[in-house]
């Protein structure tokens, strides 16, 4: 008699389960299974709404699950959004900058502005040198492993730097806004490269599996993953967070790097300005990328 | 009204080999043990843990002490009602107000243990864990206070599932170190503020409904 719920329970399950899969979309099995978990779902869910029209009691079925459990999904999903957020700009885990004292924190962050400096001196250079290259025709590897170390140094940085809320604010708020700046400003820089590569490979479609392909010590799929990271959630929020957060504690800015603080917001508003075009460009790339693998 | 805290409402998972366990146990209790010995006997767990937690700073193999304490007070708590029931020692009132009181103290002992345990960093996490699952103990009481049901099962999770997930997560951390603990944490504050939702929203719809049936069916006049 009550066929219909277990079959819309195990519908709605199916569907959780499947929608979980689409962050693996890439990966060829995960498709199939995901399409399989879809279709299943829809299978099931199609079969129960034959069924709810016959009595009262199955005709109010639906309405009444969802005053039921709307109250409970909602406060899921806000949470589970909550969770997320937290996760990237508070990420857990230990951090080694939680653990050294305030000279060597100091020491550190000098050292690392002057890495970061460094870094921001050769990418125009690198950027140039393998747009160069490549409109001679073909792939330049060698200029493309340049540029990919450079977005790994970035990286590191950013990995650094990114538990820069374990410095207590109260008693260091220079190193904690020295912190939060080398962080940012080395995501900043990892996305304008990463535009760089999503603008070339938008030009130049046939380059994309070279760019993709394999290389040693640097694995494969390093442009995808860069055009993917461009509008991820994680890249987004720490930017526009950033951004909102610096305006806090940009009067502790450690003296040292006054000078180059007036060129990092400009940076900064404007890589939050073209966040909408790099979300659209980063979401429409995997998109075109499936329709290419179905499409014979 | 009679007082009903000593009786339970809402059944945990693990009820039935709880009882049968509880079977077993109450004839070895030894005579010169009271009901009020075992209830208080959770002072000491309490007192325990969090020394067994610092020794655990240096050594993780010291969370299987903390380990034993929480089987060891999940034992005395088992057993005090029982005892106390089967000799009729009449310290209904006293035993539910002091097994609450001390369940709470074993709780908070429980997290400052793994706030000694864990870095400076990270009790920030720890104290809103602790804030969650004072919340669940909260919303107990209180709806005790309405209803005179007193119920600490919640969706089959009561007292007994949470002291096997504080051994398990003592376990994993003996075993696996306390990293992934960290990474943890997060999620752990998340489902208990789901949790905590959904208890008090159902508790919230039972008490309407019963002022609603009150207020439409008013006691005769006299």
């Amino acid at each position: 008699m009550t066929h219909y719920r277990s079959r819309f329970s195990a519908g709605v399950a199916l569907a959780v389960l499947g929608l979980a899969l689409s962050p693996l979309l890439e990966s060829p099995k995960a498709r199939a299974l995901a399409t399989l978990l879809l279709v299943a779902s829809a299978v099931l869910l199609g079969l129960t709404s034959c069924r709810l029209h016959k009595t009262r009691h199955e005709r109010s079925f639906l309405k009444n699950a969802l005053l039921v459990y709307a109250p409970y999904a909602a406060v899921a999903l806000l949470l589970a959004a909550a969770l997320r957020v937290s996760l990237i700009l508070a990420p857990p885990g230990e951090t080694a900058l939680a653990t050294l004292s305030a000279t060597a924190l100091s020491e550190k962050l000098e050292s690392d502005f002057a890495r970061l400096t460094a870094l921001n001196a050769r990418l125009p250079e690198r950027l140039s040198a393998f747009h160069a290259a490549a409109s001679s025709g073909g792939v330049p590897q060698r200029e493309w492993l340049e540029l990919l170390d450079l977005h790994r140094d970035y990286g590191r940085l950013v990995e650094t730097y990114k538990g820069f809320h374990r410095i207590d604010y109260v008693s260091s708020p220079a190193l904690h806004a020295g912190a939060l700046v080398i962080g940012l400003w080395a995501c900043l820089r990892q996305q304008a490269i990463s535009q760089n590569v999503s603008a070339f490979v938008e030009a130049r479609p046939e380059c994309r599996s070279r760019l993709d392909g394999y290389y040693s010590g640097y694995g494969k799929g390093n442009a995808s993953a860069m055009i993917r990271s461009m509008g991820s959630d994680t890249t987004q929020l720490r930017i526009h967070a950033g951004a909102a957060y610096l305006t806090l504690v940009a009067k502790d800015v450690p003296a040292a790097f006054g000078e180059a603080l007036p060129a990092f917001r400009t940076e900064l508003t404007a890589a939050q300005r073209s966040s909408g075009p790099d979300t659209l460009r980063s979401v429409t790339d995997p998109l075109r990328r499936l329709q290419e693998l179905d499409l014979p | 009204m009679a007082f009903k805290g000593d009786v339970k409402f809402g059944q945990s998972i693990l009820h039935t080999p709880e009882e049968w366990l509880k079977r077993q146990l109450l004839p070895c209790v030894p005579r010169w043990l009271e009901t009020y010995h075992l209830t208080l006997m959770t002072v000491l767990w309490s007192a325990l843990i969090p020394v067994f937690s610092f020794f655990a700073r240096s050594h993780l193999a010291w969370l299987w002490a903390v380990s034993l304490m929480i089987a060891l007070q999940y034992i005395t708590d088992l057993l005090d009602g029982a005892i106390g029931r089967q000799r009729n020692t009449g310290l209904v009132k006293w035993g539910y107000y002091m097994d609450h009181f001390l369940d709470f103290v074993f709780l908070c002992a429980i997290l400052i243990g793994y706030a000694i345990l864990l870095p400076q960093a990270y009790r920030t996490e720890l104290l809103f864990i602790m804030a969650m699952f004072a919340g669940y103990m909260v919303n107990s009481f209180l709806s005790f206070a309405c209803t005179n049901k007193f119920q600490i099962a919640y969706m089959g999770i009561g007292p007994t599932e949470i002291r096997l997930v504080f051994i398990a997560v003592n376990t994993l951390i003996t075993c696996c170190g306390k990293t992934h603990m960290i990474t943890v944490l997060p999620y752990v504050l998340a489902l208990s503020t789901f949790g905590l939702f959904v208890t008090v929203y159902r508790t919230g719809k039972e008490l309407w409904r019963l002022d609603m049936h009150t207020k439409n069916n008013p006691p005769p006049a006299p």
